[in-house]
């Protein structure tokens, strides 16, 4: 049984279907990849994912629960945490406090292990922003904020762990970090859905690839079989349709 | 019943004026995304405008010709204005900055009515065809009734014809979605926003110059202004976009109220109800509205920042405000000295808002009526002069704060701060001037040992400094994080587990409990409070010189305070001098109006400009010393060149001894950017579209 | 931190400058008082002699030229200074204006027939801007020798503020039980609110005997007026009315026309109402619309005012009035109230005369002759013990005879009548016909209310 399961999910703005029934599972200790061209809907399904989306049709279930009627926040409680795309940092927080009111968010419902404050330190050495950690978040440029929202994720002990574009302005060299981060992670236990578009770090990390274009998942598999998926290529891989 | 159609038909008469108000409202919201709290005092201002004009008193202009004056010159204008002026700078603003700068608008209108242009007198408005009336079923219609009603239709009418089948009309319910997309379309977004607030203020003014004769039969500023602000809860029934349910709304409030005239025995206890119906009906229709989404990115770029108070900084300031009150104190008359300490209990009351709005990003407009339950706990439960009744006031005022929040938590923005005004009128109207409440007045004990005014006036400096420090321990510990964060991106705190609606809870609770502590304050200080002592208008101006002063730091706090205390008192100092005063009292007001430009408040402001002064000058030390060395005459300089003069004529970007440092140690000016421009090939036009996100 | 500062050096600055702003004020004060008026107070008085209000001496004099200074606040050997509290400035701009015009009327009447025993009056305005009553009383305790004409909404505040400091007040009128039965307090008028007065409704019940047993009242249940509403109920009750409706209004009241049916529903007879003016004129013009109205309508002195007709105009037509000042419709050469008046034209702008003026102007009068009484021995003890034996005034016939020092007066009244858009006399029928002024008095018609009301400031 998969630690996520997304059945027949569809979503409508208007007159437009932004998610066309769409399935999905990601399993916990194993990174999964969602990528499609930009406007696929991946964020949507995010959104549908975490709760703040309502869906038309569907069902989400979570560690074997039915989840699609839980608010945001009690989703959150359950073990899930995520990263957003366009930057939903805390922003008049330096970015230590960013953490550290994630891990204080955590202890109010969750036994303690350890202080707020020392899992905040824990995780800043983690994701490799000490040297910045009494900066402003909107002071700090995106792909360092991007890693405060990972470390957010991260002080939340989530079991699954949405992450949207988190390599989005990031260097080479903290591109190859964060792929090793992301490893250990799911070796560790976690389960990973991971939107990307930069296609050598998904490519090198996912276990597993879905593809979605126009709403709907177009394949869905290990990285070798989409690679070669004629499908993909022509609606992604191959044109410069972004 | 037998008169019963004949109220129908009065209250459908009512309601049809609440309904062309409220869809006045509602397209300048729609169009621009900013409710204009002013909305009703426009209407009322328009209404004075058009009695100058017509009235035999006035000018005695013929009646149709000052209607066409007003609906069509006059009001247009003055709404067009208003966006070019203020509303425009608007867009990238918080909620709260947009707020009180309608807020703002809204209180400096009727000050500027009741105290500069007319003041109190008899200007008795007359319907319109006063002897005509008409007996329906016992009841009595007049023309004026009548008129009204069929105004209504032919302003739904009109607008939907505006809406549905004109260009601009079509342009307008475009803006609301994309207003970019409309600019890059060939429209213009700028005239648009103009034409709709042109048009609202219209629809205002037609309500107020209709209404007036119905509410009194004289001008008077209040009465008239909260008819129009009754019409707020038509807008909200119509969701704030739909214009036929704002109709619906509009004539469902005006039925409403006239059948509670009916049905409502008299007696003192349900006084206030009957004038309260509208405000009960918005509250109802608040709570039962829909959830609305948590939005991502609700709150785009601010151009806000939140600075760092510390424990001892506070401490300081404390020590400083004690030691300068107590010198004012000794110097002044006992006039001044009860001023001054007014103007802290102000400051008290604005430090309340301080956790809720600055931190958490949250409106009340209620915090005078959580003062009003402090000082009644603490003087009727146990005595006031009893330490602990401070301690039961705060609990009390907390836990209602948590009451009230709760069904409103569900809200965001807008409709919070429309609950809270609610709240607050509800109380004015029905339940403070109960004899077992405020009833007519109450004495409250002062503790024992602080009789002398100058000692109370050295012990509410201090109890502003310990409150302060409270609030700044808050700021710094795990609450204000939650809060800060709550403020910053709900969203993310939803998906990280954070209970918004607790978190809510407990900044209204703990906002509210310094209020009530600030209210037993206002008790002891005057000889006796009443209910005028904690009307909701009065909470009007805390929230706005609070956000001005600069509602994120205790400091604002003090200085807000200290400065609407001054001003009713330089207004009363310099009554002789012209103009003067009345400026004074207009103080609030245009502070809160000139927030637009200043979004951080006026003490951040200027905090700010020293940081980053020195920061500047620190760097330009930093980087001297690696400084090259050029030559310069016989000799060597060290340091940047400075840039040749031009005698062609071309504007020169402004001689400096290091021109590196410009954009640094001193913003571009105008001339520069231009200067910039040019030397690029670029248009602001260009550099527009990018700007915004 | 900075800017809190500045803001406190803007409150000390404005408190600097509030003295020197009195300063200047009082030195046009005194200059104002040279000029002279055209009054029909007697042009020219010989040494000895007294200008004539009405039937009334007003005890302002040159004086024997030979004033020591007493060495107390606010009196030299040349000046004595009062102060005048009213509600200016607040909520409701010039609400109180009357007042300080009255005093200003009084003051240069007073200065130009040499002050009071030659000592010039100096007038110090504080505006209590309605809600910093407190304040403006601690002022006046540190700023005047006595306060004099005060005209106050919610004068309870300054009430025990004044009795606290030791200083007299002779206001012009009281609003509130604490100032009405508050110690070191004479005024022209008393009002004492431990008692009724209910001569109006022992005459309306001789005319109108089965009316008054459908009898309607309308208050708004706040303040001075709930106080006045529940004293008139108890009052009147005891002398025969009965009430079928008793109903509050709101102090905006924007449903009159649905109020008025249903009064007539409920068949009522005689309707009054305590709210002020503009809600009498309001009662009255939805009875207009409604087509139809009691067979009395009655009202008190605050609707003795021109605005009634101003705003109901016809609607107005038939309403009972009772007032206790001389009504200015019948003022003539020689009466009190034309010296009010002309003393009033003087003035820049030419304000109206108000009802509340009178008794301002009245009070002046009164603290003018207590405070000649004392000569040149002259303490605050000495002034409460003058105001202390007068028992009988009536301000040369303005207003109805008083007795200031026992705080009460007996029960005399008139009643006018709004015809053809103007009060006119209505009881007694004329002036000869009254017994004190034109007034008619009534014994036995003052009732003791059993009702809780406030305790009066008292100084210990």
């Amino acid at each position: 049984m998969s630690l996520l399961e997304a059945r027949g999910v569809t979503v409508r703005f208007g007159g437009h279907i932004a998610v066309k029934q769409v399935d999905l599972d990601v399993d916990a200790g194993r990174i999964t990849g969602l990528i499609g061209p930009n406007g696929a809907g991946k964020t949507t399904l995010f959104n549908v994912i975490t709760g703040l989306q309502d869906t038309v049709e569907g069902s989400v279930s979570f560690d074997g629960r039915e989840i699609s009627r839980l608010a945001p926040h009690k989703r959150a409680r359950l073990g899930m945490a995520r990263t957003f795309q366009r930057l939903e940092v805390f922003g008049s927080l330096t970015a230590r406090e960013n953490i550290l009111a994630a891990a204080e968010f955590r202890n109010r419902y969750a036994s303690a292990r350890m202080s707020a404050a020392e899992m905040a330190d824990i995780v800043l050495e983690i994701v490799g922003l000490r040297s910045v950690a009494s900066e402003r978040a909107d002071s700090l440029p995106t792909g360092q904020a991007r890693l405060i929202e990972l470390g957010r994720a991260l002080a939340s002990e989530p079991k699954l762990l949405l992450l949207d574009e988190p390599a989005s302005g990031l260097s080479e060299v903290e591109t190859d970090q964060l792929a090793n981060l992301l490893v250990r992670l799911a070796e560790a236990g976690l389960g990973i859905l991971l939107v990307e578009h930069d296609m050598p770090l998904v490519m090198r990390v996912c276990q597993v690839i879905a593809v979605l274009d126009f709403g709907s998942i177009l394949a869905q598999g290990p990285p070798e079989q989409i690679r070669q998926n004629p499908q993909v290529l022509e609606a992604y891989l191959g044109s410069h349709r972004h | 019943m037998e008169n019963l159609s004949g109220f129908l038909i009065l209250g459908i008469a009512t309601g049809s004026l609440y309904a062309i108000a409220a869809s006045g409202l509602v397209v300048t919201y729609t169009t621009s995304g900013i409710f204009n709290f002013a909305h009703g005092a426009t209407g009322m201002v328009m209404a004075y405008i058009y009695w100058q004009i017509t009235d035999p008193e006035g000018w005695g202009v013929h009646p149709i010709l000052g209607l066409v004056v007003v609906l069509f010159i006059v009001a247009p204008l003055f709404g067009a204005l208003v966006e070019r002026v203020i509303m425009r700078g608007l867009q990238d603003t918080s909620l709260v900055t947009k707020l009180v700068v309608t807020i703002g608008l809204m209180v400096g209108l009727r000050e500027l009515v009741n105290q500069v242009l007319w003041p109190p007198a008899v200007r008795p408005a007359a319907k319109f065809f006063p002897g005509d009336r008409w007996t329906l079923s016992g009841v009595s219609v007049t023309a004026h009734d009548l008129i009204g009603i069929a105004v209504a239709i032919l302003v739904a009418a009109g607008l939907y014809l505006l809406l549905y089948k004109t260009r601009i009309g079509v342009s307008m319910r475009a803006v609301v979605d994309d207003r970019e997309l409309v600019r890059l379309n060939g429209g213009r977004p700028n005239r648009l926003s103009m034409f709709s607030w042109g048009l609202g203020a219209s629809l205002a003014a037609l309500a107020g110059i209709l209404a007036a004769p119905i509410v009194q039969s004289t001008l008077q500023v209040d009465p008239l202004t909260i008819f129009v602000i009754n019409a707020y809860a038509a807008a909200v029934i119509g969701r704030l976009q739909s214009l036929p349910w704002t109709f619906a709304g509009g004539i469902i409030i005006g039925v409403a109220q006239n059948l509670a005239v009916v049905y409502l025995p008299q007696t003192e206890a349900l006084t206030g109800l009957r004038p309260s119906v509208p405000t009960i009906l918005l509250f109802i229709t608040l709570l039962v509205l829909p959830q609305t989404r948590l939005r991502t990115h609700s709150l785009q770029r601010l151009r806000e920042s939140v600075p760092h108070s510390t424990l001892q900084g506070t401490l300081l300031m404390t020590a400083v405000l004690m030691a300068a009150v107590a010198l004012v104190a000794q110097v002044s008359d006992a006039r001044m000295v009860l001023d001054l300490s007014r103007a802290l209990v102000l400051c008290i009351m604005i430090l309340s808002l301080v956790p809720l709005t600055g931190f958490a990003g949250q409106i009340s407009l209620a915090q005078w009526t959580f003062g009003g339950i402090g000082v009644w706990v603490a003087a009727t439960w146990i005595s006031s002069s009893n330490p602990l009744s401070l301690v039961l006031a705060a609990l009390v005022a907390g836990a209602v704060g948590a009451v009230v929040a709760l069904p409103a938590l569900r809200l965001q923005g807008i409709y919070l701060a429309l609950a809270t005004m609610a709240f607050a009128v509800l109380m004015d109207n029905l339940v403070f001037k109960q004899e077992w409440m405020l009833g007519s007045s109450i004495v409250v004990d002062r503790l024992p040992g602080l009789e002398n005014d100058k000692v109370f006036a050295i012990f509410l400096a201090l109890m502003f400094g310990l409150l302060a420090l409270f609030v700044v321990w808050l700021r710094r510990g795990p609450f204000g994080r939650r809060l800060q964060a709550m403020k910053d991106s709900p969203a993310a705190c939803a998906t990280l587990g954070l209970d918004l609606t607790r978190t809510k809870l407990e900044a209204f609770a703990i906002s509210a409990a310094i209020a009530g502590i600030g209210g037993v304050m206002l008790g002891m200080l005057k000889p006796s409070v009443g209910p005028n002592d904690f009307l909701m208008f009065n909470s009007l101006p805390l929230l706005l010189m609070g956000v001005v002063g600069g509602i994120t730091a205790v400091g604002g706090a003090l200085f807000g305070g200290l400065l609407l205390g001054a001003f009713p008192v330089l207004a009363r100092v310099l009554a002789d001098v012209p103009v003067l005063p009345e400026l004074f009292l207009l103080g609030p007001a245009l502070a809160g109006i000139s927030l637009g430009r200043n979004p951080n408040g006026a003490v951040n402001e200027i905090t700010r400009s020293f940081r980053d002064r020195n920061e500047a000058r620190r760097r330009r030390k930093e980087l001297r010393e690696v400084a090259d060395v050029r030559p310069e005459g016989d000799g060597v300089a060290i340091g940047p060149e400075a840039p040749a003069h031009a005698g062609d004529g071309r504007v020169l970007i402004d001689p400096l001894d290091e021109p590196e440092w410009l954009g640094i140690d001193r913003p571009f000016t105008q001339r520069e950017v231009q200067a910039l421009n040019e030397a690029l090939d670029l248009k602001e036009s260009d550099l527009d579209v990018t700007a915004r996100s | 931190m900075l800017p809190a500062l500045l803001a406190l050096v803007a409150l000390i600055a404005a408190a600097c400058g509030s003295k020197l702003d009195e300063q200047a004020r009082q030195e046009a004060i005194a200059n104002e008082a040279e000029v002279e008026g055209t009054s029909s107070v007697n042009g020219e008085t010989a040494a000895g002699e007294f200008p004539m209000v009405g039937t009334h001496e007003l005890k302002c004099s040159p004086g024997d030229g030979d004033n020591t200074d007493p060495g107390i606040q606010g009196v030299t050997a040349d000046t004595i200074t009062i102060g005048t509290m009213a509600d200016i400035s607040g909520p409701q701009p010039g609400l109180m204006q009357p007042m300080w015009d009255a005093m200003d009327a009084f003051v240069n009447l007073c200065n130009r027939y040499g002050g009071i025993n030659g000592r010039q009056l100096e007038l110090v305005k504080i505006d209590t801007a309605m809600f910093e009553v407190a304040g403006a009383a601690a002022q006046a305790c540190q700023d005047v020798f006595v306060t004099v004409g005060d005209g106050v909404v919610f004068d309870a505040d300054g009430a025990q503020v004044q009795v606290d400091c030791g200083q007299v007040s002779v206001p012009g009128f009281t609003a509130t039980a604490e100032k009405a039965l508050s110690d070191l307090m004479w005024q022209a008028i008393p009002n004492p609110t431990n008692v009724f007065p209910a001569g109006p409704g022992k005459y309306i019940s001789e005319q109108y005997p089965e009316e008054v047993k459908k009898a309607a009242m309308f208050y708004i249940p706040v303040g001075t007026t709930e106080l006045n509403h529940d004293r008139m109920k108890e009052a009147y009750e005891e002398i025969g009315f009965e009430y079928i409706a008793n109903d509050t209004i709101n102090i905006v009241e924007t449903e009159w026309k649905a109020v008025i049916e249903g009064l007539r529903d409920s068949g009522a007879e005689y309707v009054y109402d305590w709210a002020d003016v503009v809600s009498a004129a309001q009662m009255v013009e939805a009875m207009e619309e409604v087509g139809w109205r009691p067979t009395v309508v009655d009202g008190g002195q605050q609707v003795y005012d021109q605005d009634l007709i101003e705003i109901a105009g016809d609607a107005a037509e038939g309403m009972l009035v009772y007032v206790t000042t001389y009504p200015f419709e019948e003022a003539e050469e020689g009466t009190a109230v034309q010296v009010y008046m002309d003393e009033l034209a003087e003035l820049e702008g030419s304000p109206e005369p108000a009802g509340l003026g009178v008794q301002g102007f009245s009070s002046a009068m009164l603290f003018a002759e207590a405070m000649h009484s004392l000569g040149n021995d002259i303490s605050m003890e000495n002034l409460a013990d003058a105001l202390s034996g007068i028992t009988e005034w009536d301000g040369g016939g303005m207003h109805v005879p008083t007795n200031p020092a026992d705080n009460s007066r007996p029960d005399c009244f008139m009643y006018m009548r709004v015809e053809g858009g103007q009060f006119v006399r209505h009881f007694p029928e004329t002036r000869e016909d009254g017994d004190v002024n034109g007034f008619v008095c009534y014994d036995d018609t003052i009732i003791e209310l059993d009702q809780d009301i406030a305790q009066g400031a008292s100084a210990g």
